[in-house]
């Protein structure tokens, strides 16, 4: 399915044709469920979840002034409901502690995942996100997976920039360090 | 490792771009919209009579109605307002001129003339109503 530009939606929904903003959740769904699955960790809830973000969405698109995009804006509402959601439930953020990280080349583990096959790669992604924290996970897969810039993820999660760098930074060797330690126990 | 090595980092861009979204739900737009179309409708808030206050209209009025009156009154503090001997001789004709021709159209017709008169009585009334309580944004929304 083509989808338009979020703005035209945005017009239509905001002049009173309800049935546009049907497209605007058809084409943010899958980000909105991933964004909250990453951090809820369960379908259910998460879904549920994710409903409610669009709603909630749709309650306040005319308080939505256009300054971010409107992806951004969507993904903020989605990120909050997650993060208040998962307060609730007194989960508790595993800080990354650099000191931990163990020295390693990237450019070693470039050319040991070059020798796998796509999936096994894949698969050694996914099992290495699973070992991080729900937060870092959805950071990192936002930077590289949906190329948010460093702004973006700083107005969604309310970092600052140099927080959300910083964070990165740290995420990745975190991440590197897991592949490391799952291509060698292959 | 640098610290802005994760800015330029083509392994994880290829890994990332290679791994697909979660999908919710067959039925999640559609669930979405039927919380959206179920939730209670909330009636257009009407203006609050004062802000009409607010707008420049209600006192260019009192203004024309108080020159008018000021011009074509007998009291006798009026009579030295500059200007009212011109007024009621060469505008205030003009002015009377302006509903002359309401006239014939109301006295042809006196046999409905009471009927018609709460009619037209009523038609104002409701425009007045409609140009003095706008509904500020009317659309869908709901309340939570």
């Amino acid at each position: 399915m083509k989808f338009q530009d979020d703005s035209e939606y945005i017009r239509r929904v905001l002049s009173g044709d309800v049935a546009a903003y049907a497209s605007l959740v058809a084409k943010h769904k899958n980000l909105v469920f991933s964004i909250v699955l990453k951090i809820i960790s369960n379908r259910e809830d998460a879904e549920e979840i994710s409903q409610d973000v669009f709603l909630k969405a749709y309650q306040s698109l005319d308080t939505f002034e256009g300054k971010s995009k409107f992806s951004t804006w969507l993904y903020r509402i989605a990120y909050n409901a997650a993060i208040s959601k998962t307060r609730k439930k007194r989960v508790e953020m595993v800080a990354i502690e650099e000191t931990v990280i163990t020295n390693y080349s990237t450019e070693g583990i470039g050319r040991n995942m070059n020798d796998l096959e796509e999936n096994q790669r894949q698969l050694i992604l996914e099992k290495a996100l699973l070992r991080l924290p729900a937060e870092d996970t959805l950071l990192i897969t936002l930077f590289y997976k949906n190329e948010n810039s460093i702004d973006d993820i700083s107005d969604i999660t309310g970092l600052s920039v140099s927080n959300v760098k910083v964070r990165l930074h740290r995420i990745r060797k975190k991440l590197y360090e897991e592949m490391n330690g799952l291509i060698k126990r292959n | 490792m640098e610290k802005e090595d994760f800015l330029s980092d083509d392994l994880l861009k290829d890994l990332f771009r290679n791994q697909s979204w979660e999908n919710p739900g067959d039925d999640f737009t559609g669930n979405v919209m039927e919380q959206i179309l179920q939730a209670p409708e909330v009636s257009p808030v009407k203006k609050p009579f004062y802000l009409i206050l607010l707008s420049s209209w209600p006192y260019i009025l009192l203004l024309l109605v108080s020159v008018v009156f000021l011009m074509t009154s007998d009291l006798p503090f009026t009579d030295y307002i500059p200007g009212k001997e011109y007024f009621a001789k060469n505008l205030l004709p003009y002015l009377g001129s302006l509903f002359s021709g309401f006239k014939p159209l109301v006295s042809n017709i006196k046999t409905i003339s009471i009927p018609l008169m709460i009619i037209l009585a009523g038609s104002l009334l409701v425009g007045f109503d409609h140009f003095l309580f706008r509904k500020p944004d009317v659309r869908h929304q709901t309340t939570h």
